[in-house]
């Protein structure tokens, strides 16, 4: 007989230890058993990953939607000349003066003193003018 | 001798238990709860007989089952299945005994008739009457308790589960001789502490 396969000699002890008694198993031992293994399943690897890559794929879309929405703003960090302040002015007065007869009709316009200041706008005048000295200003 | 038993590889091939595993592996939990049901019964005997009547055997049955469905990847096919899941139970009810034995023992629970709960339940012996089972489950109870843990292993190993050395020296790490020399050790002092109850006739 190989050494590894030696089975029991069977005598009065074999017999005596016979009348020991298994151990009944609960009928729910499978079932709960089952419950914890079901219960700790998804946090297994393998059923990580479709989560991950939906996580993934949303991000992509997020970040897509988000360049296209920003194609037609202008670039911010590129400067944009309009010419020189002097020259913005100018041409800002200009308008309002060609456009005084809609201007008028506003309240404000009516201002002799508001009026005269826009003609002397356009035509330089007053600009550089200096004040008279007032007989009351300290010396 | 393998790791999982030292068998021939047609006896593990053709192993129902193996069979299963190897569909666990791949995350089958309907073959899982087939393992389950086929093996549930064989661990809990033994962890009873190893345990003795103070031992949390569903406790441990439970913690047995679910490391093995946790290292079913690390499974490698080299001997019956019985072998694997007996070591994975040993080391865990080997730990529970140690863990005993630095605490005091607990009364043990009973049931409405005074009865101990673990006991309350035992499979019928057919040939002995309800109350000759209930002493001699005591009996062999008690005297497998009397023995140092590692004999008691071996001859449960051998005699309720019916493995051979090679597949009993696997599960307890040890070599096939030191096996057999703990078997011969056991049944001498079974024989002694059994033998005036079995000559009475009782």
């Amino acid at each position: 007989m190989e050494f590894g396969k030696m089975t029991e000699i069977r005598d009065w002890l074999s017999d005596a230890l016979d009348r020991h008694p298994g151990e009944k198993v609960p009928d729910d031992f499978a079932i709960r058993l089952m419950s914890r293994i079901h219960a700790e399943t998804p946090r297994t690897g393998v059923h990580k990953w479709p989560l991950r890559m939906a996580i993934a794929a949303g991000a992509l879309v997020i970040l897509g939607l988000g360049y296209w929405l920003g194609m037609g703003t202008p670039n911010l960090r590129k400067p944009v000349l309009v010419g020189t302040p002097g020259d913005t002015a100018a041409l800002e007065v200009e308008e309002m003066w060609r456009n005084r007869d809609l201007l008028e009709s506003w309240e404000l316009l009516n201002d002799p003193d508001l009026q005269l200041g826009l003609a002397e706008a356009m035509t330089g005048a007053g600009i550089f003018e200096s004040v008279p000295a007032s007989p009351e200003a300290p010396r | 001798m393998t790791e999982e038993g030292g068998e021939d590889a047609a006896g593990w091939q053709a192993d129902p238990g193996v069979a299963l595993m190897l569909r666990v592996q791949t995350g089958d939990t309907a073959a899982f709860e087939e393992l389950v049901r086929a093996y549930q019964g064989a661990a809990f005997g033994m962890l009873r007989r190893i345990l003795g009547p103070r031992g949390a055997v569903e406790d441990l049955a439970q913690e047995a089952f679910l490391r093995v469905w946790r290292g079913r990847d690390r499974f490698r096919p080299k001997g019956r299945f019985t072998t694997y899941l007996y070591r994975v139970t040993y080391n865990l009810a080997l730990n529970r005994i140690r863990d005993n034995a630095r605490k005091p023992l607990r009364p043990l629970p009973l049931d409405p008739e005074g009865r101990p709960l673990e006991a309350a339940s035992p499979e019928e012996h057919p040939g002995l009457e309800p109350a000759d089972q209930e002493i001699w489950a005591d009996r062999i109870g008690q005297a497998l308790q009397a023995i140092p843990e590692n004999q008691r292993a071996a001859l449960v190993f051998q005699h309720y589960d019916g493995l051979d050395l090679t597949e009993i020296a696997s599960i307890l790490e040890i070599s096939p001789q030191a096996v057999k020399s703990l078997l011969h050790r056991a049944r001498e002092r079974l024989r002694e502490l059994l033998s005036a109850a079995w000559n009475s006739g009782k």
